[in-house]
């Protein structure tokens, strides 16, 4: 994922949209969106993250981090 | 595993924890299709892949394989990650179209999956015999299985905290702290994260590693963990909802 957003503008607001995902977890989520947590901050905003194991996974990487993702 | 193609009805009685009358009897009333082989009947496994599930206890044969390696039925058996992701994201599908699971389907899927990921990644290249593990469920019985003959929770985290000493202690570390067996890698929330999701919703977790069993019980995060007699190899894990 990071490599196709290397290009992305200082003012652009990278969204993850997670409609339709039927399940997450913090291993894959970990690897997934940590990164870009790190990378891009409360400039990543998450959308449709109604799904129950979304929630929990946000939750456990946010403890983890210490850091709080922006959800719309 | 053995690749006999059939069970006698010893063996299945043996395997589904019923008595040999038990399977009998069924034979005669047609719940389970057997055929004469001599003087006696045989059960094609090919006949009772679909039985197993209602009839068994998975537990117990996921406990006969993890301690005493006796053999399961092979619809069980995930001998890779790959084989896992797959049989997981199945369970996700059927859960979702069933009464009793559809609205923990997604969490239900999620912490099986963490747990059945941990048996694959703190084993990697390392399986003392047989590499894998065993995942089955019951959408009747709503109990999920895990099982694997790994190295278990203490050997994996002493690698990064030598001065555990026991079970008990590995098992209290494993569900408590951010720890990664697999350091330097980050990772290590996995049965954090299934401990939380067990406090929040109604789902029970027992899971044992070595002579350490762990009980988890919905609404709460307490972790009740006490020693046991039987010792478990590698890990085994219940979860009911």
């Amino acid at each position: 994922m990071q490599p196709f957003l290397k290009d992305a503008k200082e003012s652009e607001i990278i969204e993850v949209d997670f409609d339709g995902v039927l399940t997450f977890s913090p291993s894959w989520g970990d690897e997934f969106l940590t990164p870009l947590l790190n990378m891009y901050g409360q400039k990543m905003i998450l959308k449709n993250t109604s799904n129950l194991s979304v929630q929990a996974t946000l939750e456990i990487l946010e403890q983890t981090t210490g850091k709080t993702f922006a959800q719309k | 595993m053995e690749l006999k193609e059939f069970y006698t009805t010893k063996e299945l009685a043996e395997l589904l924890g019923v008595s040999r009358i038990a399977v009998f009897n069924r034979i005669k009333k047609g719940g389970i299709k057997a055929r004469k082989m001599g003087r006696n009947f045989v059960i094609f496994k090919k006949d009772v892949e679909d039985i197993d599930v209602f009839l068994s206890n998975l537990f117990k044969i996921a406990k006969n394989w993890a301690i005493l390696r006796q053999e399961f039925p092979e619809q069980f058996y995930c001998q890779n990650s790959g084989v896992f992701q797959a049989r997981v994201t199945k369970m996700g599908g059927v859960m979702m179209e069933n009464e009793n699971a559809k609205v923990l389907f997604s969490l239900l899927t999620s912490i099986a999956g963490e747990i059945g990921n941990n048996s694959y990644d703190h084993n990697l290249g390392q399986w003392p015999d047989t590499p894998g593990i065993f995942f089955g469920y019951d959408l009747h019985k709503k109990q999920i299985v895990l099982a694997d003959r790994g190295l278990g929770i203490l050997k994996t985290l002493k690698r990064v905290k030598p001065e555990l000493e026991n079970h008990e202690q590995a098992l209290k570390v494993a569900f408590t702290e951010i720890i990664s067996g697999r350091k330097p890698e980050a990772r290590g929330n996995g049965l954090k994260y299934v401990r939380n999701v067990i406090a929040k919703n109604p789902i029970n977790l027992t899971f044992q590693t070595g002579n350490a069993k762990l009980t988890l019980n919905s609404g709460s995060a307490n972790l009740n963990i006490k020693t046991i007699k039987e010792n478990i190899p590698g890990c085994i894990a219940l979860i009911t909802y």
